[in-house]
C-alpha cells in the first residue's frame, strides 16, 4: 500500500529522490511520512468498516479489536494484551505529572499512586512518561544548545518521539496522530526559521562590511594626501617588535581591507580560498614590522577552526544552486568558486553529522520552491556582481590577488 | 601546603577562598628577586583573592611543548598577576597615600622592566599584553601629569576597528540583536525616527537600512530617519557629522529613504530634550549603545540625560546594550572593582587568542588601539569611584534603571535569540549566549558574562497597536 515507489519521497509536492541518502534522519522521516500515509488508509479503511460489519484486519496492532476490562482499562486482543492510552487515561496521565510538578519532577511509581488506575502497572507508565517527557522536550531543549547543535539535534529528538510516538500511536486515538503531526510541522517551521536567520544575518553583515568598506576607502584616501606630511611617527614604541604600525605603512595594512572579507569569505566556505587571502593579507602586516612570527601557508583558517559553521552549508547550497547559472563572476573565480563548492564540506569536522544535515538542508530549498530562489539569486547577485562602487577600491589596494575576493565579498 | 588547582576549562570567573600558602612563599620570592628595597610581607596577609588569579593565570599561559618552559611561563605570568594586585593594593590604601604611591610606582616600574625585557627576547604572551596595558593605566593613576592618551591616527582606529569587527562578535551582537528588535516592531511602520545615543561609526544603521531595503512586501523601503547625539566639542561634532554624511552615502547606494541629524548635547553633556524634532506618525526608537569596545566612556550626565529624554518622549522602542558585569562582592573598594575590569580583560584577551592564535600583529593591534584605551578608562573610573569619602555603590546599567523606572521589558523574539547564537558560534565556540529574563540576552566568553543586550518599551503605549 506504499504510494511511493523505492527511494523516492514526496516533500511538499516536489519528487526528491531519497535514495541514495544514508542518513538515519532521512530514513526515519521517510518511515515516519510512510506510516502516517500507511496510518490515514487505515483509518479511511477503518470508517468503511464502520459501516459494514466487524471483520479482522490485515495487521494485528491495528485498532479496533479491544476489549475493555473490569479494571477500567482498554486493552488489545493481540496475543499480546497492550495497553490503550485513550483519551481520558492520558488525560488523567497528563494530571498526574502536572500534580506532581510536570513531566520531569513525576516517576512511574508516583503517577501510578496518583493515578489510582488498577491494573496500570510500572512498565506502561515508564514507557508512557519517557514518551511523554520526548513530546515534551523539543521545545525546551532548545533553549540551551546552540542554534547549529539544535538544528540537528531538535531534528532527531523530534523524529524519534514523533517516530516512537507514531507506533504507539497506531493504537491510540486520532487524538495523537494529530498531536505527532503537529509536532512535524513545528519542527519543520523551525528549521525553516533557522534558515531565514542565517539568510539575514548573512545580508546584515555583508551589509556592515559594504559600509565599513566604503568608510576605509574614504580614510585611505585622506591618509594617502597626508601621507607626505605625516613623519610617520609610530606611537606604540616599547613595545617591542609587536604592532609597529605607522602611517607610511597605512597602505599596506590596506590590506586588512581585505580583511572584511575575511568574513564573508568565510561564508561562501574553502579553507584554500581563505589560506591564500589570509596569506596575502598578513604579508602586508609583516611588511610593517621584522618580527619573527611565521605564518605558515597552511594556516586553518580562524573561522573554520572550530569546525562549526552552517552559515557554510547555506552557501554551499546557493553556491550550487547558482553554480552554472552566474556569469557575474570573473573567470579566474570559477575554479575557486568549483574549489569552494567541494572543499567546504570536507572542512567540516566537527561532531555534526553533515550528511544528514545537508540532506535536511538541501530538502529546504527544493520545498521553498521558486519563490525564494529568486531572493536568493537578488540576495547573492547583489554580492557578486560589480557595481560601480567598488571600481575605485581596486586601485586601492595592493595586489591583484586581493582584488577578485573583493568581488566576491562585497556587492 | 595545598596545592594549587588547575582550572582545565579555562574559566576565569572562580574566585574561591582557599588560601595556598605556596602562593605567598613564590610572591614574596618573586618579589625579593626584584624589589629587595621593600619590605611587603604585612600587604598579602589574608588575600584569598590570589589563588583564582593563580587560576585564571594557568590558563592563559601559551601553550607549550616542553613542560619546562611551560612551568617557566605559568610562574612568569603569576609574577605579573601578582605584581599587578600588588600596585593595585598599594594604590588603594587609603592612609599614607603618599608612601603608597610610591610604592605602587616602584612595583610598576618592575613589571614595566619586566615585561619590555621579555618582549625583546620574544614576542609577548597574551598574559604579557595584557598586563602592560594594565601596568599602564595603573601608572597615569599615579603620575598624575603623565597621560598616556589615545595618540592613534584615524587611519589606525577605523583598522582596528575593522579588525575588531572581524574577530570578535561584540559589536555586531550588539548591533544585530538591537536591528532585529527594531525591525520586529516597526514592521508596520512607514517613518521611523531613531534617536543615537552615540553612533560611533553609524555601522549599526549600515545593517538596518539593508534590513529595510530588503523586506518583501511589496512596498517601499519605509522612511529612516536617525538623530544622533553628538557631544560637545569641535572634534565631536565633526565626526558627527562625517558619519551622517556616509551613511546618507550608503542610503542612497541602496535606494533607502534616509535622513539625518544630529543634536548637541551643552558644555555639561546635558540634553535638551526640546531639541529632538519629534514627528507625529513616525514609530519612535531610542537605541543606546554603550561599552561596546569601542565605545569610549560617557558621562553619566548624559545617560540621565538620554533617560530622561526618553522618559519624556515615551519612545515606541528602546534598545540598550551595555557591559554586564558578574556579581561583584561587596568592600574592598578599588581592589575588587580592579579586579573585576582585570577579568573583564582577561576574558576579552583571551577570546581574542583563541579565535586567532596566529595573528599576533592583527591582535596586538585591536588591543592597543582599541582596547588599550578602555582599560585606562575603566581603571581610572574604578580608581575615582572608590576615592573620597562616599564610595559610590556599583554602578548602575541603563536597563536597570530603565527598569525601575517602569519602563516594560520587550520580549526578544525567538529569531533574534537564534541570530545571537548563530553569529557567535561563527567566531568561537567560546562564545556564549544566554537568556536572561525575557527581555535580556547577555554576550559572554566562556562563563564570564561581557554584554547584555536588553529590548523595553514605554509603559504609557496603548494597548491596540
Amino acid at each position: 500500500m506504499f504510494l511511493f515507489g523505492k527511494g523516492e519521497i514526496e516533500v511538499g509536492g516536489v519528487y526528491i529522490q531519497g535514495r541514495n541518502k544514508k542518513s538515519k534522519l532521512y530514513k526515519r522521516e521517510r518511515q515516519v511520512r510512510d506510516k502516517r500515509e500507511r496510518r490515514e488508509l487505515e483509518k479511511q479503511a477503518r470508517d468503511q468498516r464502520m459501516f459494514h460489519s466487524k471483520k479482522p484486519t490485515m495487521n494485528s496492532h491495528e485498532r479496533p479489536m479491544c476489549v475493555q476490562g473490569d479494571s477500567g482499562l482498554v486493552l488489545t486482543t493481540d496475543p499480546k494484551p497492550r495497553l490503550r492510552w485513550t483519551v481520558e487515561l492520558h488525560d488523567r496521565f497528563v494530571d498526574a505529572v502536572t500534580q506532581l510538578g510536570g513531566p520531569d519532577k513525576a516517576t512511574p511509581k508516583t503517577i501510578m499512586r496518583v493515578m489510582g488506575v488498577k491494573g496500570l502497572t510500572l512498565y506502561h507508565l515508564k514507557s508512557h512518561l519517557q514518551k511523554f517527557r520526548l513530546g515534551k522536550q523539543p521545545h525546551k531543549e532548545f533553549n540551551d544548545h546552540s542554534v547549529k547543535d539544535a538544528t540537528a539535534l531538535e531534528l532527531q529528538r523530534n523524529m524519534a518521539s514523533s517516530s516512537s510516538m507514531m507506533g504507539r500511536t497506531m493504537n491510540d486515538s486520532n487524538v495523537h496522530i494529530t498531536e505527532a503531526i503537529r509536532m512535524q510541522m513545528e519542527v519543520q517551521r523551525r528549521l525553516h526559521e533557522q534558515l531565514e536567520v542565517q539568510k539575514h544575518l548573512q545580508m546584515r553583515i555583508e551589509a556592515q562590511g559594504k559600509y565599513m568598506q566604503s568608510i576605509l576607502e574614504k580614510a585611505c584616501q585622506t591618509l594617502a594626501g597626508e601621507n607626505s606630511m605625516a613623519g610617520g611617527g609610530s606611537p606604540y614604541k616599547g613595545l617591542g617588535h609587536q604592532g609597529v604600525v605607522d602611517i607610511n605603512n597605512m597602505k599596506d595594512l590596506g590590506s586588512p581591507l581585505s580583511f572584511p572579507s575575511l568574513q564573508d569569505l568565510h561564508l561562501f566556505g574553502s579553507t584554500d580560498h581563505l589560506d591564500m587571502h589570509q596569506h596575502a593579507s598578513l604579508d602586508g602586516f609583516l611588511q610593517t614590522s621584522d618580527t619573527s612570527i611565521c605564518i605558515g601557508k597552511k594556516r586553518p583558517n580562524p573561522y573554520l577552526s572550530n569546525g562549526k559553521s552552517p552559515m557554510i552549508w547555506t552557501d554551499d547550497l546557493r553556491l550550487q544552486e547558482l553554480g552554472s547559472g552566474s556569469t557575474c563572476m570573473g573567470s579566474q573565480e570559477e575554479p575557486s568558486k568549483s574549489d569552494q563548492l567541494q572543499i567546504a564540506p570536507s572542512v567540516m569536522d566537527s561532531g555534526i553529522d553533515m550528511d544528514s544535515i545537508t540532506d535536511v538542508y538541501e530538502t529546504k530549498p527544493m520545498i521553498s520552491g521558486d519563490s525564494s530562489g529568486e531572493k536568493k539569486f537578488e540576495g547573492s547577485s547583489k554580492l557578486e556582481r560589480p557595481s560601480p562602487r567598488r571600481v575605485p577600491l581596486n586601485p586601492m589596494i595592493r595586489g591583484g590577488a586581493l582584488s577578485h575576493t573583493r568581488n566576491i565579498s562585497h556587492g | 601546603m595545598m596545592e594549587v588547582v588547575m582550572d582545565e576549562g579555562g574559566d576565569i570567573s572562580g574566585c574561591s577562598s582557599t588560601t595556598t600558602t605556596t602562593i605567598d612563599d613564590d610572591l614574596n620570592h618573586a618579589l625579593a628577586d626584584w624589589s629587595p628595597l621593600i619590605v611587603h610581607s604585612p600587604m598579602f596577609s589574608g588575600t584569598n583573592n590570589l589563588p583564582s588569579l593563580t587560576e585564571t593565570i594557568i590558563d592563559k599561559i601559551t601553550p607549550n611543548k616542553e613542560v619546562g618552559v611551560e612551568v617557566e611561563e605559568d610562574n612568569k605570568g603569576l609574577r605579573l598577576l601578582h605584581l599587578l594586585m600588588a600596585s593595585a593594593e598599594a594604590l588603594s590604601g587609603p592612609t599614607n597615600k603618599g608612601k603608597s604611591n610610591d610604592l605602587a610606582k616602584v612595583i610598576l616600574a618592575r613589571l614595566k622592566e619586566l615585561l619590555v625585557l621579555s618582549s625583546e627576547i620574544r614576542s609577548p604572551t597574551n598574559m604579557e599584553s595584557l598586563a602592560l596595558h594594565f601596568t599602564k593605566a595603573l601608572e597615569s593613576l599615579t603620575y598624575v601629569s603623565i597621560s598616556h592618551g589615545n595618540t592613534a591616527g584615524a587611519g589606525d582606529f577605523l583598522t582596528a576597528f575593522q579588525l575588531l569587527q572581524d574577530m570578535s562578535p561584540y559589536i555586531k551582537f550588539g548591533h544585530f540583536t538591537a536591528n532585529q528588535a527594531i525591525i520586529e516592531s516597526v514592521a508596520c511602520d512607514r517613518r521611523i525616527h531613531i534617536i543615537d545615543y552615540d553612533i560611533m561609526e553609524g555601522v549599526q544603521w549600515a545593517a538596518l537600512m539593508q534590513d529595510l531595503v530588503s523586506k518583501n512586501d511589496g512596498l517601499p523601503p519605509p522612511h529612516l530617519r536617525v538623530t544622533a547625539l553628538a557631544r560637545a566639542g569641535c572634534k565631536q561634532v565633526i565626526n558627527v557629522q562625517e558619519t551622517g554624511r556616509r551613511l546618507i552615502a550608503f542610503a542612497n547606494s541602496i535606494g533607502q529613504p534616509f535622513s539625518f541629524s544630529q543634536c548637541r548635547l551643552d558644555s555639561s553633556d546635558k540634553l535638551c530634550a526640546s531639541r529632538i524634532k519629534v514627528v507625529k506618525g513616525e514609530a519612535l526608537v531610542v537605541n543606546i549603545m554603550r561599552h561596546l569596545p569601542h565605545s569610549p566612556h560617557r558621562s553619566q550626565t548624559s545617560i540621565s540625560s538620554i533617560i530622561n529624554l526618553v522618559a519624556s518622549l515615551s519612545p515606541r522602542l528602546i534598545t540598550v546594550v551595555e557591559e554586564e558585569n558578574e556579581e561583584m562582592e561587596k568592600g574592598e573598594g578599588f581592589i575588587s572593582r580592579f579586579r573585576q575590569v582585570l577579568h573583564r580583560y582577561s576574558a576579552v584577551w583571551d577570546s581574542l587568542e583563541a579565535g586567532f592564535p596566529m595573528q599576533k600583529i592583527a591582535r596586538g593591534m585591536v588591543e592597543k588601539v582599541i582596547f588599550g584605551p578602555r582599560i585606562a578608562e575603566d581603571v581610572k573610573m574604578a580608581f575615582e569611584r572608590s576615592d573620597g569619602e562616599m564610595e559610590m555603590e556599583k554602578e548602575i546599567g541603563v536597563a536597570e534603571k530603565l527598569n525601575v523606572a517602569g519602563f516594560r521589558p520587550e520580549k526578544i523574539s525567538f529569531f533574534n535569540h537564534c541570530q545571537a547564537r548563530l553569529l557567535v558560534g561563527l567566531f568561537h565556540e567560546g562564545y556564549r549566549v544566554e537568556e536572561k529574563g525575557v527581555n535580556k540576552i547577555v554576550l559572554g566568553w566562556k562563563s564570564r558574562p561581557l554584554l547584555l543586550a536588553s529590548v523595553w518599551s514605554s509603559p504609557v503605549r496603548s494597548l491596540g497597536e
